[in-house]
């Protein structure tokens, strides 16, 4: 990595409640994307990774509170922007292409006016002007028809179309990092590869790095240049995509790989993660939580 | 016997959404009519006295007077002509005060469930000590103090059922709010003010039609009580409340003076509250989608 990185991540610790009945979500996760790296963040549920993608975003649960660390997007911690200037990034620097396409469009105002909305809002772009990108974004993700989409209701539209219609939003504003949280989970395997497809390409035409979230590693093996593993809030190991999924160095990388069809072995019997190793993890971030805590005590 | 009783409710369930739609909203739009073109409609003047006309029956009896559908009551006033212009009345007061409430039991109700906090605890208290108020001596107290006139009546119940606007407002609110959608409103950096009127106020609409209809029926029913104990408009101003009223003390020689106001009470009532429920069920799926 040469160039600086678009979003540093340092030391990121965040717990959700309050005193003593506060839980750890992330423990000191720390994670660089360079300018146009796909990056993936992978873990099982409860790792903590759609958690970091909403930090990233601020977007984070009013119950879960920032506890230390930094999260630095071109140059400015996040965590710390006040927040009329971090409402000003949101959709003009930073993107979100969403879990849900079902749920995450409004589900009573027209498609056109919900891409207008980011292109007027951040761009001061006027009707007519919003009207002629909206359909140039609709083209460039693959809608068929889109004076027709323009006027439709989302409930007229599939979950692959949504999906299209929120990359498109992401896009919209030309951002220099969207966060995809897990953005093919909630459709059909056939239109999976599609809309990835489609992910990777307006990726590749806009040039914008994308943080991955994900729990398929075979996704990840797909389009990442990087990848992040996760577990209880911890990183276990990162390093570029091709690396990882030849020789990974953490046993439990290994095993979420063993965890995973792979179409180059089709042979291969899968196995689950031992609960073993999921119970010596889960004993190392107790671990970590009660170093952190005594260190905290210490210093104070 | 747990089978026994689902089966009246499954009945009811079954019958198509549409007819109570169309059934309501067909009455709603006959007294409409009548108080739209009430000038226009209505055979004699409303106030115009004949004394030498007292108690005609209505024109099914023999003793009928051509000219007097309803009859006349102890003044010789024409009773199809004040039923008529007492529709302008209940229905003003019904649109006026129900969108009188529903106006600030909404703003209300939307801010509280998006904001939360302590607006939400000040709002919610604020609701829950107006709701301890008995809401028919209230509204009394309220039109005593502020002078009786149809405008005293409209604020009268619109001060008293802003409460139900803004505690289903509230919830509903705060249910959208967990929505996906206005998260994803947040991530394009849509400010909280334009989230809730542009995002929010949108899919609360459906269930603000049920509860204005509602609303409506309700109001219906306050004006003739105040009217019925003369706190509405003056006594020989036609009113639906007022004519039971008169009507109750010749109730023996004429009972068609009483009857015949609460009969249309009853089906404007009856037709707003079946209008609102039918739309409650029409436009739920959308709401839920």
């Amino acid at each position: 990595m040469t160039a600086a990185p678009i979003l540093s991540v340092r030391d990121l610790h965040l717990a959700i409640g309050e005193g003593g009945r506060r839980t750890p979500i992330l423990r000191g996760v720390s994670l660089d994307i360079a300018p146009g790296e796909v990056h993936g963040l992978v873990g099982e549920s409860g790792a903590g990774k759609t958690m970091i993608g909403k930090a990233v975003l601020g977007i984070q649960p009013s119950r879960a509170r920032i506890a230390g660390g930094s999260v630095t997007f071109d140059g400015r911690d996040i965590t710390r922007l006040p927040e009329r200037e971090r409402r000003r990034l949101m959709g003009r620097g930073l993107g979100l292409i969403p879990q849900d396409p079902m749920t995450s469009l409004n589900p009573a105002a027209r498609i056109g006016g919900q891409i207008a909305d980011v292109l007027r809002l951040h761009l001061d772009m006027d009707r007519a002007a919003a009207r002629e990108r909206t359909l140039e974004l609709l083209n460039d993700v693959r809608i068929r028809a889109p004076e027709r989409v323009l006027r439709q209701y989302p409930h007229e539209l599939s979950g692959g179309m949504r999906q299209r219609v929120l990359i498109a939003i992401a896009f919209a504003c030309r951002p220099k990092l969207i966060v995809a949280d897990e953005p093919t989970t909630a459709l059909d395997v056939t239109v999976q590869r599609q809309v990835l497809a489609l992910i990777k390409e307006m990726q590749a035409q806009e040039g914008a790095s994308i943080l991955f979230v994900t729990h398929d590693l075979g996704v990840v093996a797909k389009i990442c240049d990087r990848v992040t593993v996760l577990h209880a809030g911890r990183v276990l190991e990162a390093g570029e995509t091709s690396r990882i999924v030849e020789t990974p160095e953490h046993d439990y990388t290994r095993a979420l790989m063993a965890a995973t069809p792979r179409h180059d072995r089709p042979g291969d019997v899968l196995r689950p993660v031992p609960e073993a190793l999921t119970a010596r993890l889960n004993a190392e971030a107790l671990a970590y939580d009660a170093a952190r805590a005594s260190g905290a005590r210490a210093d104070g | 016997m747990a089978e026994a009783a689902s089966v009246p409710g499954a009945a009811t369930r079954r019958l198509p959404v549409n007819l109570r739609v169309v059934l309501g909203g067909a009455v709603l739009a006959f007294f409409a009519l009548a108080a739209v073109f009430a000038p226009l409609l209505a055979p004699h003047d409303p106030v115009e006295q004949d004394l030498m006309l007292q108690y005609v029956p209505p024109a099914w009896s023999d003793k009928a007077e051509p000219g007097y559908l309803f009859g006349t009551d102890n003044l010789g006033r024409d009773i199809l002509s004040r039923l008529i212009h007492g529709a302008r009345v209940a229905l003003f007061v019904a649109v006026a005060a129900a969108a009188a409430a529903g106006l600030l039991g909404t703003v209300l109700g939307l801010l509280a469930g998006y904001l939360g906090g302590w607006v939400d605890i000040v709002i919610s208290r604020l609701v829950e000590i107006w709701m301890a108020f008995p809401a028919v001596l209230l509204s009394i107290v309220l039109v005593a103090v502020m002078g009786t006139g149809l405008h005293s009546v409209v604020i009268a119940i619109a001060v008293i059922d802003w409460t139900r606007f803004c505690r289903v407002v509230r919830a509903e609110t705060m249910a959208q709010r967990q929505q996906d959608y206005v998260a994803s409103a947040v991530t394009i950096g849509l400010g909280r003010m334009r989230i809730l009127w542009r995002e929010i106020l949108p899919n609360v609409l459906p269930l603000l039609i049920v509860l204005f209809t509602l609303e409506m029926g309700i109001a219906v029913i306050v004006e003739a009580i105040l009217s019925y104990v003369n706190l509405s408009l003056a006594s020989d101003f036609p009113t639906w409340g007022g004519m039971i009223s008169d009507g109750r003390k010749y109730v023996n020689q004429a009972p068609w003076l009483m009857i015949l106001p609460i009969l249309c009470v009853i089906a404007l009532v009856l037709a707003l509250n079946a209008l609102g429920d039918g739309l409650k069920d029409a436009l739920d799926p959308v709401m839920r989608r």
